[in-house]
């Protein structure tokens, strides 16, 4: 039996790419991308969770059983790239709202390709 | 009338959805916690003197992988600082700058509460953020978090007076030289760790394992990269701030 922090992963990851691939509004897009993020997150988080272990920020005096720091520390460059992807994906969307006025991934197809047309 | 689903749509989800899966069936097998971790962790803390094992890793074990994850951050902050300030239509092609997507954002109101709160809770902020970077190989916190947190007691003192206001007390060419500074400041203590054998070399005396100054370079990395955090942190809020309502 799965933990129910992977568990709630899973659901939200499928969440995440059906919004991604289904939604054409590319902010809604970006949030899609948030929740796969998020629910990687938790994923990571959630693989330890099922023990009663201890965090790993404890000293070897008292340390008996303590989880695997591994994920943890995948978990902060994961959150970091997370950050500055984001802030610069939200800039080309800024960027393309500006120039075709509007943020409908098709709508912008179709007037790329008009402009592209010979 | 609903729309019938593309089949690349219900390939995409039904891909998703084995892949959701396959964590669900993995993952029992997949922890590690318990006997061997608590092993590793023993060994991380006495060759690092850190009692924070993830900074350890982090600092540590993985040290390479968190330089390229600065470097991402800082190319990150430069593609939003460049696209937001030279992006967009470009006028020489003759396609002017237009506002017409959304209204601008009205102006927040001067609210004397606000502003007073904001420059009340300043300082415990930075405090904590600072606290969080230098104690970060001894306790919970680290370097990119206590960037993030003194970033954030900018940005409520941005939302309260204003990001222009804040924007004047600083040299912004002084503050994106700084940042760059910064970062090459870590790549080259890196690189003469590397070049000594080590990422925790003999160049900063070893001290009393779990004490401030027993985790040698990984006290050194955690403030720097929490001004690095800080800064990049501020400059994308406050470009945001600045072109908020331009689309």
């Amino acid at each position: 039996m799965p933990p129910i922090g992977v568990a709630v992963a899973a659901v939200l990851f499928v969440i995440g790419v059906g919004a991604l691939v289904i939604r054409r509004d590319l902010v809604f897009k970006l949030l899609a991308l948030g929740l796969i993020n998020s629910s990687t997150i938790l994923l990571l988080i959630s693989l330890d969770a099922q023990r009663s272990t201890m965090a790993p920020i404890v000293p070897p005096s008292v340390m008996t059983d303590v989880a695997d720091p591994l994920p943890q520390a995948l978990v902060l460059a994961a959150i970091v790239i997370s950050f500055a992807i984001l802030a610069l994906a939200l800039v080309f969307v800024m960027v393309l709202a500006e120039r075709y006025h509007t943020t409908d991934a098709l709508r912008i197809e179709r007037a790329v390709a008009r402009e592209t047309k010979p | 009338m609903m729309r019938r689903p593309r089949l690349n749509t219900i390939l995409a989800v039904a891909l998703a959805g084995g892949i959701a899966g396959l964590l669900l069936w993995s993952a029992p097998e997949a922890s590690r916690g318990g006997a061997v971790a608590t092993e590793r962790v023993r060994e991380l803390i006495a060759s690092t003197g850190a009692s924070n094992s993830v900074c350890s890793i982090v600092l540590g074990a993985r040290l390479l992988d968190t330089l390229f994850e600065v470097l991402v951050f800082s190319v990150a902050v430069l593609g939003v600082r460049w696209m937001l300030e030279r992006g967009g239509p470009d006028p020489s092609a003759g396609e002017p700058r237009t506002h017409s997507v959304l209204a601008p954002v009205a102006e927040i109101a001067e609210s004397d509460v606000v502003r007073r709160s904001a420059y009340l809770l300043f300082p415990p902020v930075t405090l904590l953020g600072i606290y969080l970077a230098v104690f970060g190989h001894l306790s919970p916190g680290g370097g990119f978090g206590g960037g993030a947190v003194a970033a954030s007691g900018l940005l409520l003192v941005a939302v309260a007076v204003g990001a222009q206001t804040v924007a004047r007390r600083f040299h912004e060419q002084a503050l994106a030289r700084l940042e760059w500074g910064v970062v090459a400041v870590i790549l080259g203590i890196a690189l003469v760790s590397f070049l000594l054998g080590a990422p925790k070399s003999g160049l900063l005396p070893a001290g009393v394992p779990g004490e401030l100054t027993g985790g040698g370079w990984l006290l050194v990395y955690n403030l720097l990269i929490a001004i690095k955090v800080f800064l990049g942190g501020w400059a994308i809020i406050h470009l945001f701030i600045e072109h908020r309502g331009e689309i």
